[in-house]
């Protein structure tokens, strides 16, 4: 008896724990009508009406956060002829499915070249994919996160660009100046035109700091709990954000 | 509900069972298609009576729309030595930051037991499930699905 009580006890507990596992909720969503819109039980696809590029760009979402709330964001940068696939993830957390994503874009045809980008936690395990598939994408795009040691990508032979927020507390500029070691070399921008004639030599991290930015205004999901307040809106963050994508990766070739 | 209809009635025996449920999705809106429904774990209070068992527990698991936590209720018919059929319906809640939304789950369901011994069973389960998150429709375009969680469970 005591050994039922004991599992009644801890089932119970670990079932009441797991459900403090709250998710972010998106804005509610209005399908866009300028971009064509679909969506599987693994991914959201957002391709433009007019233009589409062979250049496709696979996201993964904060830890925690619906897949929905990046809609409004890609967007933007779908309709520069990118095609942006939003990956959905069991519990919202993108590193319990590291081999999702590959899976995924090895289903959608035409598309030669793939670039990765994660915001948060997601910007971690697109670290962690691209450290073990290094051939795979040709560049990483951050959002709000430092890459990690464990999955150091200090040597690969691609670029990456790091955006950051003045006002994100989740990811501090303290801590990303901290970890600038496990990726390539910096290279610092003040202004989005310096991407039109960068050069460089060899691989790079380019850093964008969002001035009056926070780390919740990346996506589109109300406020996060031990976040700063942002002191311009999300749609001027997700201005900023987009166009740094779409320079980053317009431009990646020719850097 | 059950507590009312057996409270004065004997019961034959009282277990718990705990089982973990890998889902597997065959169809999402009007879409058949397989894919990754998520993990569920449960712990449920069963009772029965002649050759019903009734149930009712606590769920949690990962799902389209995130993570959700539901209560259930379910009634199988013993089959046989080791056969169970029968039907679980859920109700719950997809856990969201500042408002979960409601959901609910109806069931058919199949227990096969592999070991039973005076202090424990232990089984293979198969179910054939609808569930549904209605308010989710106003974030993403799938809000409901049919599923099969295929799972063990143990009871003392």
């Amino acid at each position: 008896m005591k050994a039922l009580k004991r599992i009644v006890f801890y089932s119970s507990l670990i079932i009441m724990l797991l459900s403090y596992s709250c998710s972010y909720l998106p804005s509610e969503n209005d399908v866009p009508l300028d971009i064509a819109y679909e969506e599987t039980p693994e991914y959201i696809k957002l391709t433009s009406l007019d233009s589409v590029t062979n250049t496709g760009l696979v996201f993964l979402p904060g830890g925690f956060v619906d897949a929905h709330a990046y809609v409004s964001l890609m967007e933007k940068v779908a309709t520069e002829g990118i095609n942006v696939i939003i990956m959905k993830f069991s519990a919202n957390l993108a590193l319990l499915e590291l081999s999702k994503p590959l899976s995924v874009i090895e289903k959608i045809p035409d598309i030669d070249e793939w670039y990765i980008s994660g915001h948060s936690l997601g910007g971690i395990a697109a670290q962690s994919i691209v450290s073990s598939n290094p051939d795979e994408f040709n560049g990483l795009i951050f959002l709000g996160v430092y890459p990690t040691e464990s999955y150091s990508i200090s040597d690969w032979n691609k670029n990456v660009l790091s955006i950051y927020a003045e006002n994100d507390l989740l990811s501090t500029v303290e801590e990303i100046e901290d970890n600038k070691q496990f990726s390539p070399p910096e290279m610092l921008i003040d202004h989005l035109d310096d991407m039109d004639t960068l050069q460089v030599d060899s691989p790079v991290t380019i850093y964008y700091l969002i001035m009056g930015g926070n780390h919740a205004q990346f996506g589109d999901y109300g406020s996060q709990e031990g976040d700063g307040v942002a002191t311009i809106s999300r749609e001027d963050q997700h201005d900023q954000v987009s166009s740094a994508i779409i320079k980053f990766m317009s431009h990646n070739e020719s850097f | 509900m059950f507590f009312l209809f057996f409270g004065s009635e004997k019961l034959n025996a009282q277990h718990i069972q705990v089982s973990a449920n890998y889902v597997q999705g065959i169809r999402y809106n009007n879409n058949w298609d397989l894919f990754n429904g998520g993990v569920e774990l449960s712990a449920d209070y069963l009772f029965s009576k002649n050759d019903y068992v009734f149930s009712t527990g606590i769920d949690f698991r990962t799902v389209q729309w995130g993570n959700q936590l539901s209560i259930s209720a379910g009634i199988v018919k013993k089959v046989g030595n080791r056969f169970e059929l029968g039907a679980e319906i859920q109700n719950g809640l997809a856990l969201f930051y500042s408002q979960s939304l409601y959901v609910f789950s109806v069931g058919l369901k199949c227990n096969y037991t592999i070991i039973k011994t005076e202090k424990m069973n232990m089984g293979l389960s198969l179910e054939t499930r609808y569930s549904n998150c209605p308010a989710y429709k106003a974030y993403g375009q799938i809000y409901h699905v049919v599923e099969i969680p295929i799972g063990l469970y143990i009871k003392f």
